[in-house]
């Protein structure tokens, strides 16, 4: 029963922050592959507040305010760079935060992680709490459609300088955007380290950021309920053949190639020119 | 004298997959994370090869070394010969990168699980030190030289021939080449073969100082964008002078700082560099 809760857990945790990043891919056409970044500055700033003493309660206060920063400087990169080279430029960033992470001891216990990390609840308890992360993320999706927010979202997806034309204020989109997205995914962070009771660098590396993004197609295709289909074939089947006895690092690889293929077959779908056009 | 060889070296590599990055940059487009596949392929080949030969030898590391760079040209050709049988002409830049991220991540995985997570080395060559010079220098670092050393010579030959000129007007100005008759598709398949061939040295020279493990050709690709980025010039040979100073910035903030925050430094350069390109300069200068 535990391990299906952790499954369904982790299943619940992926979905919101794949959904939310799904809807910024939809919304202003960003392509990141440096979720994990977010998710891992929520983590650790729920792990530091959380151990000092504070209460897990000021953790997850802390990780939504250091994901939303996270996230909005995320985000407004796209101002300076688009299309591949913003997708690059985030991959960049991602190979240099787990250098930061795993060099910065004082703060981030190095490779050793933190351990012993406070949780406010049981798995159950954590699980639940997902939901209502999921529902925003579920708003925040539909909120993009048919709302003069998610025109001008359309606006800025098609080309800066029509924005710009236009007379919107396009960093204002960004940094609104990024800061909702950048508190979901910190959130998440917060739940995932509260969860675990322990957090490293491993945790955060590409692979999530590539898990989250694969998730996200799954989102631009068929809204939240793809995203929950996403996160139970990127994150339920790695997880359930730990069953048959296969270490956690090799259900690790296993997801990563899944999530491999899913972007692969991403491409094939959505990245025609003549689609595009 | 080692220190001024593995800054040579590391210079080379770091060159070599600057190349890999703009030639791939040339015929598709758009950042092929097929560098970094050619780059791990070649590693891990290379690291395989020369432990299951008991490599001792800066020639046995060599030769093992050419195995895998030679396995990544042929991964190089197979990979522009997939493209043009998929249209990869007809995907977005945008597609390019995030379909090979897939492959990249499909890669990765696929090493993990066959060879399981971590650090690989040549056992062999571990420690080993030749005498250089009045001096001794270590094979590892000898034999990554040598492999940088033949393919940057190879390249600089290759690219002064016809088929090389073609690759390179392409990548000055591809209207201008397919009105003098350069093929685009046959062109393709050269170009992706022509930086497995560069990623693959690149990788394997890592290997051989380093080690391999299967996050090195993200790691690769990297250094390579942003020596292929760092200066803003159409020539093709633009990113092996690049590649030559960043491999000397790393090797000196080694030196100055922990080893360990050497590399953090120089990808944040390259993301510095990346923001500092921006978008709209690429329009006017590489393609």
């Amino acid at each position: 029963v535990s391990f299906v809760l952790s499954t369904l857990l982790m299943m619940m945790l992926y979905t919101a922050c794949g959904v939310v990043a799904g809807a910024v891919q939809k919304g202003v056409g960003l392509l990141s592959v440096g979720h994990a970044v977010v998710l891992g500055c929520g983590a650790y700033a729920y792990a530091a507040t959380a151990k000092s003493g504070i209460g897990p309660l000021f953790g997850i206060a802390a990780a939504l305010l250091i994901g939303s920063l996270a996230g909005t400087g995320l985000t407004v990169l796209a101002a300076r760079v688009n299309d591949e080279r913003y997708a690059l430029t985030s991959f960049g960033i991602q190979i240099v935060w787990i250098g930061l992470v795993t060099n910065l001891e004082a703060i981030t216990g190095g490779v050793l992680g933190i351990p012993g990390i406070p949780t406010p609840g049981d798995t159950m308890a954590l699980l639940a709490g997902t939901v209502p992360l999921v529902a925003l993320t579920a708003i925040v999706h539909t909120y993009l459609k048919g709302t003069a927010f998610g025109a001008g979202c359309a606006v800025l997806a098609r080309s800066r300088e029509l924005a710009a034309t236009l007379g919107l204020r396009y960093i204002l989109i960004l940094l609104g955007l990024g800061s909702i997205y950048g508190a979901v995914v910190g959130v998440g962070g917060a739940m995932l380290a509260a969860h675990l009771s322990f957090i490293d660098p491993t945790l955060f590396a590409v692979g999530v950021s590539v898990t989250i993004l694969a998730i996200a197609f799954f989102v631009v295709a068929r809204g939240v309920l793809g995203g929950l289909f996403g996160a139970a074939i990127l994150v339920g089947i790695p997880q359930a053949v730990r069953l048959l006895g296969i270490s956690t690092a090799t259900a690790g690889y296993l997801q990563l190639m899944l999530s491999g293929i899913a972007l692969a077959a991403a491409t094939v779908v959505w990245f025609r020119k003549d689609k595009e056009d | 004298m080692d220190l001024l060889l593995l800054t040579i070296q590391t210079g080379f590599a770091y060159g070599l997959a600057g190349l890999a990055v703009r030639a791939t940059l040339a015929v598709s487009g758009g950042f092929d994370l097929f560098v970094a596949i050619a780059a791990l392929l070649s590693a891990e080949l290379g690291v395989t090869a020369a432990n299951a030969w008991a490599v001792e030898t800066t020639a046995g590391a060599l030769a093992a070394a050419g195995a895998g760079v030679l396995a990544a040209g042929a991964a190089g050709r197979l990979w522009g010969q997939a493209g043009t049988l998929f249209g990869s002409k007809g995907i977005s830049n945008l597609g390019i990168f995030v379909g090979s991220l897939g492959a990249l991540m499909v890669a990765v995985g696929l090493t993990g699980v066959v060879r399981g997570p971590g650090l690989r080395t040549m056992e062999g060559i571990a420690g080993q030190a030749v005498e250089l010079l009045a001096t001794y220098v270590g094979v590892g670092v000898l034999a990554g030289l040598m492999i940088t050393g033949i393919v940057t010579l190879a390249s600089l030959i290759w690219l002064g021939q016809r088929a090389g000129y073609a690759l390179r007007l392409y990548a000055m100005n591809p209207y201008l080449a397919q009105e003098i008759g350069v093929e685009e598709a046959r062109l393709h398949r050269l170009g992706t073969g022509y930086a497995g061939l560069c990623a693959g040295a690149a990788g394997c020279s890592l290997a051989l100082t380093g080690g391999s493990t299967p996050e090195l050709g993200m790691k690769a690709f990297l250094y390579g964008a942003g020596a292929a980025l760092l200066f803003e010039s159409r020539e093709m040979l633009a990113p092996l002078p690049a590649g030559l100073m960043l491999g000397a910035m790393h090797v000196g903030i080694q030196l100055v700082l922990a080893p360990a925050w050497a590399e953090s430094v120089m990808f944040a350069l390259v993301v510095a560099v990346l923001l500092w390109r921006g978008t709209s300069r690429e329009v006017g200068s590489v393609r």
